[in-house]
């Protein structure tokens, strides 16, 4: 099972990545949002969405399966399960994962963040009883999250296009390929295969995402009460998101990826706010 | 002849707001940046007083909430932003519209956001000025009474009129740019801005007989 999930991960990449590259971002004077300048192919190149078309069916399609299946199923597990349990089971997925972020932290050369990441594997799987207690935080060592997406992006890749992925939500080229290599990465996958369990991995992801969305339910109820447009927004929130999960929640005033403190709320030099319209 | 002391007084006048113009400009952006910092604290203050208070019947906190947004942001300048280049090609009656639609939908949407931020400790931990002199970043450490501190950043502008926020950046996701991605793509599928208009004006009324 989760090796056909890799598969059809793998598959889409790299179909995508060809149509990645065919329409690599334009450029934009190194300004992930350009200005208000320009003719129609402007939306295209600030939501960086030329699979829109597709993208909104699959989108439409995790909702659907979001309101059948894994709403319900969120709440209920939120119902019936106390919150020190569902606080363990976290624990425990986190520090499962804890391989796979050690390995981006330091493919990324965040040797402090490798470092907590190891210590917090070291303490919570002993006397955190396997993971399901977080007793690092408590001594200064706090849960961070890092992928191979994030890895790429610091290594300078682009986003490629913005991708929503069936079952597994919004994603890009290039963070829809980390999640590919992110599974290579962790020992887990290797002694699943070995053991025939594999499913127990297909598991381990459901769980993750019951445990996520159970979190998350008032927040996603109100945004989607609150939209016009929930895919438009839902993919406006996800790139942000993501853009300050990779510079790890410091501002990107400078370098590669200039970010929100350059957007341009167009005033000229007077103060005036530039006004061209045609009244 | 009767002007002469008069031009020389503002002859002197001038020389002397020149002497002192070339003394401060360090000093006065400082101060600049110092009083955005100020402007960002002293009206976090005020929503935390006037709106987390449950007694204050919800209409009440409503215009309050208004009068502070009108009072504290560039509503027109977010506006404007927002819809990007849609901007220009409406007409100046879609203009006004939209703003006075997009006010409503703010006010409906955060008034009632206050509630459960009594006690609530706003912290300026750093003000930036940004290439566009005439505006700072500012950032706070909101640390509300249960729950975790997170940071926001405001975006401030001193215009003739004081200072304005034309931003707020929450854990990194810009208000501004999220409104603007979602509603440039309603005016694409929904028939220009007067498209998007009407749906705002719907948003509002179901928020209102849903309250």
């Amino acid at each position: 099972m989760l090796s056909g999930l890799r598969h059809l991960l793998a598959v889409l990449a790299i179909a995508l990545l060809a149509t990645g590259c065919a329409t690599s971002q334009p450029d934009t004077g190194g300004e992930p949002w350009p200005s208000a300048e320009g003719d129609g192919a402007y939306e295209a190149e600030y939501d960086n969405d030329p699979l829109e078309l597709p993208n909104r069916f699959i989108f439409a399609f995790n909702e659907m399966l979001d309101f059948a299946v894994f709403r319900p199923v969120a709440v209920t597990y939120r119902f019936l399960v106390p919150e020190p349990v569902r606080d363990s089971v976290r624990n425990f997925l986190r520090n499962l994962s804890a391989p796979v972020i050690l390995a981006n932290d330091l493919l990324q050369g965040e040797l402090d963040r490798a470092e907590a990441t190891a210590t917090r594997f070291a303490i919570n799987s002993t006397a955190g009883l396997l993971g399901l207690f977080d007793v690092a935080e408590g001594m200064g060592y706090e849960y961070h999250d890092e992928d191979f997406g994030q890895t790429l992006a610091v290594y300078g890749m682009g986003e490629g296009v913005y991708l929503v992925l069936p079952v597994l939500g919004p994603s890009s080229i290039r963070d829809g390929v980390g999640l590919v290599v992110d599974s290579y990465l962790d020992p887990l996958t290797y002694v699943a295969d070995n053991n025939d369990a594999e499913d127990w991995m297909l598991v381990r992801r459901a769980v993750a995402g019951i445990d996520f969305r159970a979190r998350n339910i008032e927040t996603l109820d109100d945004l989607k009460r609150d939209s016009i447009d929930f895919y438009a927004r839902i993919r406006s929130l996800y790139r942000q998101t993501r853009a300050n999960e990779i510079n790890n929640g410091a501002p990107a005033t400078d370098g590669p990826t200039p970010g929100l403190y350059s957007l341009d709320f167009e005033f000229d030099a007077e103060g005036d706010q530039v006004d061209t319209s045609a009244n | 002849m009767r002007a002469a002391p008069q031009g020389s007084a503002r002859l002197a006048a001038v020389a002397l707001s020149l002497m002192l113009l070339a003394a401060v400009p360090d000093a006065a952006v400082a101060s600049s940046a110092e009083q955005a910092g100020r402007f960002i604290a002293e009206m976090t203050e005020t929503a935390i007083e006037g709106l987390t208070d449950n007694a204050v019947p919800a209409a009440e906190r409503e215009s309050r909430f208004r009068n502070l947004f009108r009072a504290h942001f560039d509503i027109p300048a977010i506006g404007r932003f927002v819809l990007a280049r849609y901007w220009r090609t409406a007409d100046a009656a879609e203009q006004k519209d939209f703003i006075a639609v997009f006010e409503d939908v703010m006010v409906r949407r955060f008034a009632p956001q206050f509630t459960g931020y009594a006690g609530t400790r706003l912290e300026v931990t750093k003000v930036q000025p940004l290439d566009d002199s005439r505006q700072f970043m500012v950032s706070t450490r909101i640390d509300p009474p249960d729950g975790k501190p997170f940071t926001v950043d405001w975006r401030v502008r001193e215009g003739d009129e004081g200072y304005r926020v034309l931003d707020v950046i929450g854990e990194g996701v810009s208000m501004a740019l999220t409104l603007r991605s979602e509603y440039t793509s309603v005016i694409k599928s929904a028939g220009g801005v007067s498209g998007l208009i009407e749906q705002l004006r719907r948003q509002v009324e179901s928020a209102a007989s849903g309250a």
